[in-house]
């Protein structure tokens, strides 16, 4: 009988340990191109800025929230935007092709997804015209880019957008390449960088 | 005889328990060591549980610019103490410059910065628990 009720107890505690959800981290990393260029990593838990930011209190940023003045969010009902285009079905709804940059805005699944491809033309090699591509991807799910607008319209909800953030698995943010920087932003559960 | 052996034995015993409160508690370590000529060597260790003593004991009027700027930032020192001391150990910041390097990481409970530069080599760790208490007391 102990034995039985001990190999309950155990296995309870088993389980309540696969079931914990593991701590996420959030990782940022910036290389600077050339043997001269910085490199930097960072690594925070997801929990350590929960904790953080509501105790920041400054002229720009306050309980989480930052304010984004000199910008014109009260003339576009961007809440409304994002949630009309969280419920479409996944497409790719802007598209801007120029000389100088593509922009695509798109929907895929839970996420929204946008792509800026910057085409600027840089010295002349041998060869010809050296092209250079500068790219930027940015992947939100759309509950984190509504937790971010859903502070007022002068402001952005960092820590609604934080606490948002850890309810998805592992997730690439953010990566920017130029001929001079390699950015990327990235969640998971592992507790240093890659 | 008996008292000298008396007193030997107590001396040996706060020494025991002085090493065990330490290993149980950690240190406050801060080891600075200048690269130029003239530069200065900085070698401290204080018990973890001595820091907050420690820094009560520190006269106000010697802490004053340091208090104000203190004081508006300890809800965010003392939360994220508290945070660093819950996650896992690991690296939070590097960042590898010509001029610098920066290692910032958590391991068994405290917290060491590594700083190497072209002027200076610095090593600080303290544990995490004695943070807080000790930024208290010095903004009191």
């Amino acid at each position: 009988m102990t034995r039985k009720i001990l190999g309950v107890m155990v296995a309870m505690l088993f389980c309540t340990a696969l079931a914990m959800p593991a701590d996420r981290w959030i990782h940022i990393r910036v290389i600077e191109s050339g043997p001269d260029g910085d490199h930097v990593r960072i690594n925070i838990p997801l929990s350590l800025a929960e904790a953080v930011l509501p105790t920041i209190k400054s002229d720009k940023f306050c309980d989480g929230k930052v304010k984004v003045e000199g910008h014109s969010f009260d003339r576009v009902d961007l809440r409304a935007l994002l949630d009309a285009v969280s419920k479409a079905r996944d497409n790719q709804y802007v598209t801007v092709e120029s000389r100088d940059a593509n922009v695509e805005v798109a929907k895929s699944g839970e996420f929204l997804l946008i792509k800026v491809h910057d085409n600027c033309k840089g010295g002349v090699k041998a060869a010809g015209t050296h092209k250079a591509t500068n790219t930027v991807d940015i992947k939100v799910p759309f509950k984190v880019a509504q937790a971010l607008l859903s502070g007022s319209n002068d402001e952005l909800n960092v820590l609604a957008a934080v606490r948002a953030l850890d309810e998805y698995g592992n997730l690439e943010l953010v990566t920017v390449k130029d001929d001079e920087n390699n950015v990327r932003i990235w969640v998971d559960s592992s507790n240093g960088a890659d | 005889m008996t008292v000298g052996m008396t007193v030997l034995g107590g001396a040996l015993g706060i020494m025991v328990l002085g090493g065990v409160v330490v290993y149980n508690e950690g240190a406050v370590r801060v080891d600075v060591q200048g690269k130029t000529p003239q530069g200065d060597h900085v070698h401290l260790i204080v018990p973890a549980a001595v820091a907050p003593v420690a820094a009560w004991l520190i006269p106000r009027s010697k802490l004053h610019d340091a208090r104000h700027k203190i004081r508006p930032w300890l809800p965010t020192i003392q939360a994220a103490s508290a945070e660093l001391a819950r996650c896992r150990d690991g690296p939070l910041v590097e960042v590898d410059s010509r001029r610098e390097h920066v290692r910032i990481y958590k391991q068994s409970g405290s917290l060491f910065i590594y700083v190497d530069s072209d002027e200076e080599t610095v090593h600080v760790s303290f544990p995490l628990e004695a943070a807080a208490d000790t930024v208290s007391q010095l903004a009191r």
